[in-house]
């Protein structure tokens, strides 16, 4: 087997991967850094972001108000000590990513210019037009290859982590072209791996969004954190589920229901706002969860919009002027002209919620370091405990450039020169890999992975959608039960070593049962609603601190469903109070708090 | 959404462990108006036969997985509604790149062109204290539809100096890099033009212009790569009467 | 272990320029300059002796000949005219102006060269 050495070995090519190379690469120019990915990093979903990243900027805005906004956005649930470093780092990240050529949208002087958000009181969304993600991805992308020292590992499919007594170091993963399996050592491992949007029907992610390295960690008893809050973006095309920017509102589109009814100011977002002149948190520029469980609250009462595919809404962006479109949300009209048939230009666009983002992940702590001693997680795949119950639009741009600079110089802390690792050890287990993966071609059975991962899909969107019951998510636990047992039939069809998808299909569909158990057990268990977990069962209707203003960490058991505990929640100058958003939202600012500064 | 029936798709098959050769395979797939080819490859692998490979990822025209050649023209996967092709398509993997299996080509080379050609910016030592640069929409207009390209190779796949000579740094590669040269926040310039300037560099380009034709973002590398020519032939010449003019400063410069 | 790939490379043949509209048309494009040899050659008969020029423009295959080289010649300034704004770097909005602006400067010198020809 061959054995490739680094210093570092970074697992996930996205925004927070590249940013996490390109940092150690800075501080520690000695070092061999391997970026493993198993698609292109140019392909990784960070490209699909639309809107923007936040970062305090203007004038009148602050680092307190984006805390505020954060913290009461996650319904509380956040650490509020790492959501005061990730506000304040925000715009040094920002300026750094326009230097190495971000083509940030400018004001006419030449200065950035930044637009309206949800949730968010001032303006601070730094953006590229409609595809703020895709510049961040290519800017990053295009800055790693100035270092000779970040040696990328393209279509490489980590399988494994490597551990030491106790200690990370370094990764199994197949050379999807060669078919061979590799051990990358190295004294420090960042995962970031993105979410897990792919385990619901419905998702606005790639196909790649999978959730293999939150398995994997959670595999070696790393908890998995917060799992229970999935976001559900209340805008995605139906059908596909592609993402409709949260820019077209924040730009000033409206969302109307079959009456053409702006329903919103029904839940606690209104009075309303004239169209084309959105006022930060009023309305169309509420947080996610309320908007898609306003969605729910229309459809249960007729008001929405049967098609073929599902029920909808419409988000209006006619009012806007074609220039305005043309420059700012160009890629919203290219696609719903390619996938929908219409111009948003002169036709509404037929919207509902979709799967999005998942708040929780990994569990590490504000170095983004995990149980594991040099296993260190960042971006979508890790719960640093920024997003709580709820993540604001913007955020997770910005998470992926502080956070990933963060595991880039706390990894090239951990790793030093020359770690000796136990050779005898390792290679056991990279030989223990190699027979598992041999292992699964030799399967017999008659499942195949596509339905498997199609049930599992449904039955996650039935049970722990926007709204769930007890009964709802038992179903959904069952499921998935029968499912991890029905996958060990699954025959692979393709023999062959050279990228063999069928295998990784399978591997994808497998871990992703763990993960998605990992939602439904944490969130049967929270016995309560906040933010993106919204129950409707009896006793579980209303947000319960006493019980459960506390992180849920879902432990992997071999032999059945994960072990739930619960860990302390970190509040340092906002004690929980009710989310309120539009005029009640205002006349309750400025919000209450200990201490001040 | 109703289905307007069943077409057939005629795909090109490789299995480098059985086969000396591509073969075509006939698949019958349901389809309707919003059916895209991706959609039809996935049918087939999840129901009909899961060793059929492809890459693909975002589904939205913006990772570039998923260029494909259907009835001969480059184009992505994911973009190419069905409802286009009512008798049926036929699919092959991107033409002028080694095919690896089935519809998967190997882009090592056009990797390798980018990062040789130096796609970031250069000799500008500011620093995130100092604040971000300015930058007028007029002079962010000057390269930013270069900056589109998402890196897909359907341009590689259309050019037919590239099919008859893969060592041309090709049009995708030769867009970022101009890219570049065009920003204002860059010095790199002269460095990347002598890069452009040699022997696989611009002059490879005879202006076909199918590149452009095919891109799906509209980057037009054909006009980068014409850009780039004018430009590297006016650096060319005033380096040429630099080193008239100062022996000492250039030895070893020109070639 | 030895590698299970095996890359399969497709030859590029001598008439691939068949394959689709873009490259026939490009082939055509590039064609014209047979058209432009041809005239160079006429012009160089021309200053080398007057009379042969004006018999051999007389020949009804060299009048025929012309036209197609006419045909030629205004195909190319039109791929001419296209292209190059876009060789240049402008704005996206200017690059039509400029191939109208180009045009008009090829028909008014044209008008003015038969013109002065006439007088």
């Amino acid at each position: 087997m061959q054995i490739i050495n680094a210093d570092i070995v970074i697992v996930g090519a996205g925004g927070a991967g590249i940013r996490a190379a390109i940092e150690a690469a800075e501080v520690r120019p000695d070092f061999n850094i391997a970026l493993i990915s198993k698609v292109y990093p140019m392909r990784s979903h960070t490209v699909a972001a639309e809107g923007g990243a936040a970062a305090v900027w203007q004038e009148a805005d602050s680092f307190d108000l984006h805390f505020h906004d954060t913290v009461s956005g996650g319904d509380w649930l956040c650490e509020q000590d790492v959501v005061d470093y990730f506000v304040q780092n925000c715009p040094r990240e920002m300026i750094q990513l326009e230097q190495w050529g971000c083509p940030w949208s400018r004001n006419p002087d030449g200065s950035i210019g930044v637009r309206r958000f949800g949730g968010m009181t001032a303006a601070r969304t730094w953006f590229a037009a409609d595809r703020s993600g895709f510049h961040i991805m290519h800017t990053l992308f295009q800055t790693c290859l100035k270092y000779p020292q970040i040696r990328r590992l393209d279509e490489y499919f980590v399988l494994d982590l490597l551990e030491d007594n106790g200690r990370a170091a370094g990764v199994t993963a197949l050379d999807m072209m060669e078919g061979e399996i590799v051990q990358v050592r190295a004294g420090a491992v960042i995962f970031a791996t993105g979410g897990a949007g792919r385990l619901y029907r419905y998702n606005t992610n790639a196909g790649i969004v999978t959730g293999e390295g939150m398995a994997i960690a959670y595999r070696h008893g790393v908890p998995l954190r917060d799992m229970e809050f999935v976001q559900h973006h209340p805008t995605g095309l139906p059908g596909s589920g592609l993402l409709i920017t949260e820019a077209s509102r924040g730009e000033g589109g409206i969302l109307v229901n079959k009456d053409g009814y702006r329903y919103l100011q029904d839940y606690g977002l209104g009075p309303e706002t004239p169209p084309g002149k959105p006022e930060n948190k009023f309305m169309e520029l509420g947080p996610r969860d309320k908007i898609s469980q306003a969605f729910w609250h229309e459809q249960r009462a007729g008001r929405t919009i049967s098609t073929p595919h599902g029920e909808v809404v419409y988000l209006d962006i006619r009012h806007l002027s074609r220039e305005k479109i043309l420059e700012r949300l160009p890629l919203i009209r290219e696609l719903t002209m390619e996938f929908m048939g219409l111009d948003p230009i002169h036709t509404p666009i037929p919207v509902r919620p979709t799967a999005h983002y998942t708040m929780g992940g990994i569990a590490a702590d504000a170095q983004c370091e995990t149980a594991i001693k040099g296993l260190f997680a960042a971006g979508e795949c890790s719960s640093v405990g920024l997003h709580g119950a709820n993540r604001l639009g913007s955020n997770s741009l910005a998470e992926l450039l502080v956070f990933g600079r963060i595991a880039g110089q706390a990894a090239s802390e951990r790793a030093g020169k020359n770690i000796r690792f136990k050779d005898a050890a390792l290679n056991a287990q990279a030989k223990d890999v190699e027979d598992w993966f041999g292992g699964l071609f030799k399967r017999k059975g008659k499942e195949k992975w596509a339905a498997i991962r199609d049930e599992m899909g449904l039955s996650m969107e039935e049970g722990c959608g926007i709204y769930r019951t007890g009964e709802m998510m038992q179903a959904t636990i069952d499921k998935l039960a029968e499912l991890k047992e029905r996958v060990k039939r699954v025959k692979v069809a393709d023999s062959g070593a050279v990228f063999n998808t069928d295998v990784l299909n399978l591997i994808e569909v497998s871990q992703g049962l763990e993960v998605a158990e990992t939602i439904a057990h944490s969130a049967i268990q929270r016995r309560e609603s906040r933010g993106a977990h919204q129950r409707l069962d009896e006793g579980c209707t209303e947000r319960d601190d006493e019980n459960f203003l506390r992180h849920s960490l879902a432990y992997y058991n071999k032999d059945g469903a994960p072990r739930t505990e619960y860990g302390p929640v970190k509040i340092t100058r906002s004690e929980p109070a009710r989310r309120v958003y539009g005029a009640e939202g205002a006349s309750r600012k400025p919000n209450k708090e200990k201490g001040n500064d | 959404m109703t289905e307007n029936g069943k077409m057939t798709l005629r795909i090109q098959r490789y299995n480098p462990e059985k086969d000396d050769e591509p073969h075509y395979e006939a698949y019958e797939i349901p389809w309707n108006a919003q059916t895209t080819l991706l959609d039809g490859l996935k049918y087939i692998k999840d129901n009909q036969d899961p060793d059929l490979s492809f890459r693909s990822s975002c589904r939205m025209a913006v990772c570039g997985s998923c260029g494909v050649m259907i009835n001969g023209v480059p184009k992505l996967a994911c973009k190419a509604f069905l409802r286009a092709y009512p008798l049926g398509a036929s699919i092959e993997p991107m033409a002028n790149f080694p095919v690896e299996k089935d519809l998967v080509v190997d882009l090592t080379d056009f990797l390798e062109y980018i990062q040789a050609l130096k796609p970031y910016i250069l000799g500008n030592a500011r620093k995130p204290e100092d604040g971000p640069n300015r930058q007028t929409p007029e002079e962010l207009a000057r390269y930013y539809k270069f900056s589109l390209c998402i890196n897909c190779g359907l341009c590689y796949a259309a050019c037919p100096q590239f099919a008859m000579n893969a060592a041309f740094a090709g049009p995708g590669a030769v867009t970022l890099a101009h890219r570049y040269n065009l920003d204002s926040r860059d010095q790199g310039r002269s460095e990347r033009l002598k890069l452009l300037n040699s022997k696989h560099g611009v002059w490879g380009c005879t202006f076909v212009g199918y590149c452009s034709e095919v891109c799906p973002t509209r980057v037009d590398p054909a006009a980068a790569l014409q850009q780039c020519k004018a430009q590297s032939a006016l650096h060319f010449a005033a380096s040429v009467l630099d080193c008239a003019k100062n022996k000492e400063a250039c030895h070893g410069e020109q070639t | 272990m030895a590698s299970k790939r095996k890359p399969y490379i497709r030859e590029t043949r001598a008439d691939w320029w068949k394959k689709n509209a873009h490259y026939r048309f490009y082939m055509l494009r590039e064609g014209t300059a047979v058209f432009t040899i041809w005239v160079s050659l006429l012009f160089f008969i021309l200053l080398v002796s007057p009379a042969s020029f004006t018999r051999l423009t007389g020949n009804p295959l060299v009048i025929v000949i012309n036209i197609a080289a006419l045909a030629a010649s205004i195909l190319h300034s039109k791929t001419w005219f296209e292209l190059t704004p876009r060789a240049l770097t402008l704005a996206a909005d200017k690059t039509a102006n400029l191939t109208r602006l180009l045009w008009g400067a090829a028909i008014g010198f044209t008008i003015l060269v038969l013109i002065l020809s006439f007088i």
